[in-house]
């Protein structure tokens, strides 16, 4: 099987440069996955072994999905999860490898990233199978917040298991899950060769490469109250871009916006900002960065890189930028 | 999809309209614009090599894009090319283009009757200011509708794995109107009308994103 496999595989990958045309193609791939939209443009000389290999970076995306989301009941998340203040659960690698790199996300924000916001996010039912309408009794929300703290997340390396101290606690990898996922989609497609594409992934977009020769991709920055405009776009290569917003997953009580980005501290939704764009190395990090820089609308505690760069649109509507997110990414605004 | 609605989706890639009766003629700048090969198949891979064939034949300059779609149901194999806007009736044609046409309909055996097809696109990148907007909604991954914005109102419906969504669409964009799921995410998403933006219902599999050829929209919308 393995063999057989492989052979497919080089098939694939010889084929991607044995191309005599000079034409290119940028080979456009969309599917609803992963409870989002998963869209790929791949720049290419022959569409058919691009597109069979985009075939395994999907694959890719679907498998990281059935072990980490908290929705699939065979999940690693969800044994850790259904384990909770009963035994730890040894686990793949990857996973923990991701909750590794969670906790140090937490660590770096002073907790306001968190992953064990499962208990509120689940109580105020964003990721559910109903809208939610009412906002949720208060008691409710103090017993959930007693529930969340990434310290109670125990993770071993000698034998790769992770055990969630208190029953009742739950991981909930929405905050970095897309971002990984594209992240480990685009190692597929450099491993086999190609190396100029996009992937968007719900709004959390990488690119590789170059659209065109010398052309950067190009990522619009979605207006967070005129749903028909864009704030701007910005022009990447060989980097991801994440937006945290108010505007998508919400309802309103008289008024008020009570959106899906919960404050790990307070049990309700952030109110700091109405929208945050972070560009970073990885997809993951980018997506971690924009749910952390929401809630605290700064970057205070964070230890990034001198390469991750913020557009926060606080809610006055106050449009902040770090100092070079404009001029490195050559930042055009549409108003 | 039947014959008629086939080429007039293939117009419609293009941006143009060439044939009196099959479609309305819409802004008359678009008419000089636009070069597609669209194909309807069973079997994708080999119209995908044949569609590189002759593209390289062709010499084009700009950037060409590639799609491919799953389509539901019965619809006739065919393929439709236009250049520079026009409609090239390959049939009754014998230039050169229109011999490595032929060649591809014989190999693809085209027409033909087929049942859950693919539909196949290969379109040159316009510049943006000629380049129209289309909506296409999928069902479940699969391509249901294809349409482009109108400057009437106009209310569809479309049925996914957990019901019937209704859309409405104008020359603003598209917009979800009712959804059978209860989470009703799309409702409030307003209208989706920049190119690479989508209105997008989990529980129902169904989704609906605004296309444009032209090289000056952004390749990709955060939010």
């Amino acid at each position: 099987m393995l063999f057989r496999f492989s052979i497919v595989w080089f098939v694939a990958v010889v084929s991607c440069f044995s191309q005599d045309s000079s034409q290119t193609y940028e080979v456009y791939v969309s599917k609803n996955l992963i409870g989002t939209l998963i869209e790929a443009k791949i720049i290419s000389k022959d569409v058919n072994s691009c597109k069979k290999i985009l075939y395994h970076a999907f694959k890719e995306i679907e498998r990281i999905d059935s072990l980490l989301a908290w929705q699939i009941p065979t999940s690693e998340i969800s044994k850790i999860n259904s384990y909770a203040g009963k035994s730890p659960v040894k686990i793949s690698y990857e996973t923990y490898s991701i909750l590794e790199r969670s906790l140090t996300y937490s660590d770096s924000s002073n907790g306001i990233f968190d992953v064990t916001i499962g208990p509120l996010t689940q109580l105020w039912g964003f990721n559910g199978d109903e809208e939610p309408a009412t906002v949720p009794d208060g008691r409710a929300i103090d017993s959930c917040l007693k529930l969340v703290g990434y310290k109670d997340l125990i993770l071993n390396s000698n034998d790769t298991s992770a055990f969630l101290k208190r029953a009742g606690m739950s991981i909930d990898l929405g905050g970095i899950g897309k971002g990984y996922a594209i992240d480990r989609a685009s190692d597929v497609l450099k491993r086999n060769g190609l190396t100029s594409f996009l992937f968007n992934a719900g709004g959390d977009v990488l690119v590789s490469g170059y659209k065109a020769e010398d052309q950067n991709w190009t990522v619009g920055i979605k207006d967070p109250r005129k749903e028909d405009k864009l704030l701007g776009s910005v022009e990447l290569t060989d980097k991801s871009i994440a937006t945290s917003g108010d505007y998508e997953r919400y309802f309103e009580v008289n008024g008020k916006r009570f959106h899906h980005i919960i404050d790990p501290f307070t049990g309700y939704p952030a109110s700091n900002s109405v929208s945050v764009s972070v560009i970073a190395e990885s997809a993951e990090r980018a997506d971690a960065l924009a749910t952390t820089v929401f809630i605290t609308q700064g970057i205070t505690g964070w230890q990034g890189t001198s390469d991750e760069e913020f557009l926060i649109i606080s809610n006055d509507f106050t449009k902040i930028f770090t100092p070079a997110f404009k001029k490195k990414y050559r930042f055009k605004s549409f108003k | 999809m039947k014959r008629r609605d086939f080429l007039r989706n293939g117009l419609l890639i293009a941006g143009a309209v060439s044939i009196p009766g099959l479609a309305k003629p819409f802004l008359s700048k678009n008419l000089v614009t636009g070069t597609s090969l669209t194909i309807i198949t069973d079997d994708v891979d080999k119209a995908a090599s044949l569609g590189q064939t002759f593209f390289s034949k062709l010499n084009i300059k700009s950037r060409l894009k590639y799609e491919d779609y799953d389509l539901i149901g019965d619809h006739i194999g065919d393929l439709v090319f236009v250049k520079n806007g026009v409609l090239f009736d390959f049939k009754n044609s014998d230039k050169s283009e229109a011999l490595l046409l032929k060649e591809i309909a014989t190999k693809l055996h085209l027409p033909t009757n087929f049942r859950n097809p693919k539909l196949v696109k290969f379109i040159a990148v316009g510049d943006a200011e000629n380049s129209d907007k289309t909506i296409k909604i999928f069902s479940n991954n699969s391509l249901v509708k294809e349409i482009k914005l109108k400057k009437e109102l106009v209310s569809f419906s479309v049925e996914g794995v957990k019901g019937t969504s209704e859309f409405q669409i104008s020359q603003n964009g598209i917009k979800a109107i009712s959804a059978p799921c209860g989470h009703k995410t799309c409702l409030k998403l307003g209208t989706a009308s920049i190119v690479g933006d989508s209105l997008v219902c989990i529980p129902n599999k169904l989704r609906a994103v605004v296309y444009g050829n032209g090289g000056g929209f952004p390749d990709a919308i955060s939010f």
